[in-house]
């Protein structure tokens, strides 16, 4: 039942754009004790349905740049099958620590990133 | 000035997404989780204009992170490194909170929230770094 409520406040955090994809991670490992990769594939799974939800939602009330999504699509699917390749040289011991560091990185970002205000880069 | 599809913009703002989109991708990959903030850097300068803006990168940037991250997910599937079992509980919630999630953006106090998750995300990776 606890696991079902987290996953509820997470899926929540997630549509608000407030916690990080690496939430559902943080539970399955620290709650759970499930195995740092095994987590990491069911936060992808989890994502997909809980932004999937979301998604209808922004889209219709959203500003989407199409052909920026598009591009910024394709690369980012280079680099995801790179990255999962990747994965596979790492031992989950150690990818747990990079994911603390990665972690770490994003948190300070969430506390102490600035809001970007500049103009459209155009030219 | 680049023609990217129908869209005139600097070639500057072509190497900004190039290099953020790629680098979303492996962080995706390798981590199952992560590239949308990379994505939403990559963007903020053709969208963050005022507080609207805000909301409209962090939609975008989950329009290029869902695809992305089913490329990801079926590499994960294929080389067997995660498992369904006991998935089936998170689904319901999932998908209800999901929605949920996306309603509220715009009803909440959304950066006071932020605050006190990421200094959560920071103990969890501090935690998982010792």
């Amino acid at each position: 039942m606890i696991s079902v409520i987290a996953s509820f406040i997470i899926a929540v955090l997630s549509g608000l754009g407030v916690g990080s994809g690496g939430l559902f991670v943080i539970w399955l490992t620290l709650a759970e004790g499930t195995e740092q990769i095994s987590a990491q594939g069911l936060n992808l799974l989890f994502f997909l349905f809980s932004a999937g939800a979301s998604l209808v939602f922004h889209v219709a009330r959203r500003k989407i740049l199409w052909n920026a999504v598009l591009f910024l699509t394709l690369l980012g699917i280079v680099g995801s099958l790179f990255g999962s390749y990747l994965v596979g040289f790492i031992p989950s011991a150690i990818m747990k620590k990079l994911f603390g560091g990665m972690l770490v990185i994003s948190g300070l970002f969430g506390l102490f990133g600035k809001k970007s205000g500049k103009k459209a880069v155009t030219s | 000035m680049i023609k990217l599809f129908t869209d005139k913009i600097g070639q500057k703002t072509v190497l900004r997404l190039t290099v953020f989109g790629l680098l979303a991708g492996v962080a995706n990959g390798v981590f199952g989780a992560g590239g949308g903030i990379l994505i939403v850097f990559g963007l903020s300068p053709l969208l963050i204009h005022d507080k609207e803006g805000q909301r409209d990168v962090f939609a975008n940037a989950l329009c290029v992170m869902f695809p992305v991250s089913i490329f990801s997910m079926i590499s994960y599937s294929r080389a067997g490194r995660f498992s369904l079992d006991g998935f089936s509980h998170y689904l319901i919630p999932c998908l209800i909170g999901g929605a949920l999630g996306a309603i509220l953006l715009g009803k909440l106090k959304i950066p006071i929230l932020q605050k006190i998750f990421a200094i959560l995300v920071i103990w969890s990776g501090i935690y998982m770094i010792i």
